[in-house]
């Protein structure tokens, strides 16, 4: 059987001479070694020139510019998807396979009180329509409507088996 | 090799860590460059990636505490550098979110500097093809038989999440290399 994993030398090339004079480089934005970049060609290198403190003062400048640039690009984005949220209520690109078994295989038992503590704000927020006392007491007369008899246990396992196992039914 | 502990004393000493830092440098920079190339595919952007590992590897060591290995904190960097430069990529070219994916195929296809043969393209191109993160994760497993905890620690993700990216990762090859169509 043909072994694919060791050959990623022979099947992605680099330019001659690439990894000493990236090193070269690299050494020279860091430590700040005045080395010969004269075969420097692209990315980073057109920032760098030989001398440490050449390449401080570009460093700041272009943190500078690119800093104003970042910020209002992060108000920008931070909008658009506020407003695509808004809209589709959730971001639907998020909803992959990968994403949904990553909830379920990472569902530990913090995230199951936590799915179960929102489900029991969302019936403590159900709304009735008010009525008086006197009409609550017409209603209850005979009947036991209190839930104070259901216990926590028999509460989850009701939202267990009723909602929980359906909703994430995949 | 090098002496993981005794490159960890030295890069916290203010006299020595240029010095521990170019050998970091001269032993990790293939790894992590071919780490990176087989994320990015192409070597430009490769490029311009694993010299920014290694400058924020520089400006970030004093926060490396050494509790982990030198080299899982540099993959752990290459990691959510290129994830982010993914990210950047999409949304610069305002196109849709997989469509920096679909486009890594033809990308691997056309670079000068891809020699492989037809086979190995057929897998490259498949694991181009994948989701960032199941792309990840397929890199990290079978190319370069990383244990699932050591590529949890690198990419933030638990164990089980990473097993499931993989087998989705594994059948969507499957489907690619029987179909060599994209998914």
């Amino acid at each position: 059987m043909k072994d694919f994993r060791h050959n990623e030398e022979e099947i992605f090339k680099t330019p001659e001479d690439y990894f000493n004079r990236s090193a070269a480089e690299i050494m020279a934005a860091t430590v700040g070694e005045n080395l010969d970049l004269s075969a420097s060609t692209s990315g980073i290198r057109k920032q760098i020139q030989p001398g440490a403190k050449v390449i401080r003062i570009n460093a700041r400048v272009w943190i500078a510019a690119t800093a104003a640039v970042t910020v209002g690009l992060v108000f920008f984005l931070a909008g658009r998807e506020e407003t695509q949220t808004t809209q589709g209520g959730l971001a639907l690109n998020e909803l992959n396979d990968e994403v949904l078994h990553e909830v379920i295989l990472e569902a530990n038992d913090e995230l199951f009180a936590e799915y179960l503590g929102a489900q029991l704000d969302s019936i403590s927020f159900v709304t009735e329509p008010e009525e008086s006392v006197q009409q609550q007491n017409t209603r209850n007369e005979g009947k036991d409507v209190s839930f104070d008899h259901v216990t926590d246990e028999e509460l989850i396992r009701y939202l267990t088996e009723e909602d929980f196992d359906h909703d994430l039914d995949f | 090799m090098i002496d993981e502990s005794k490159m960890i004393a030295l890069l916290f000493e203010q006299r020595q860590k240029e010095k521990a830092f170019e050998q970091v440098l001269m032993h990790y920079q293939k790894p992590v460059y071919y780490y990176i190339r087989k994320f990015l595919v192409d070597h430009d952007d490769t490029d311009d990636v694993c010299q920014q590992v290694f400058i924020k590897a520089w400006k970030g060591l004093g926060n490396f505490k050494g509790e982990s290995k030198i080299g899982t904190w540099l993959y752990r960097i290459a990691y959510n550098e290129s994830m982010t430069f993914i990210e950047k990529k999409k949304r610069i070219a305002g196109v849709a979110l997989d469509k920096v994916e679909s486009e890594l195929p033809g990308v691997l296809m056309s670079d000068d500097l891809f020699t492989g043969d037809e086979i190995q393209a057929k897998l490259q191109s498949a694991v181009a093809a994948l989701p960032d993160k199941q792309r990840a994760v397929f890199i990290m497993k079978y190319f370069e038989d990383r244990r699932y905890e050591d590529i949890a620690e690198i990419t933030g993700t638990s164990v089980g999440a990473l097993k499931a990216s993989f087998h989705h990762a594994v059948h969507k090859i499957e489907l690619f290399m029987k179909n060599n169509t994209t998914w």
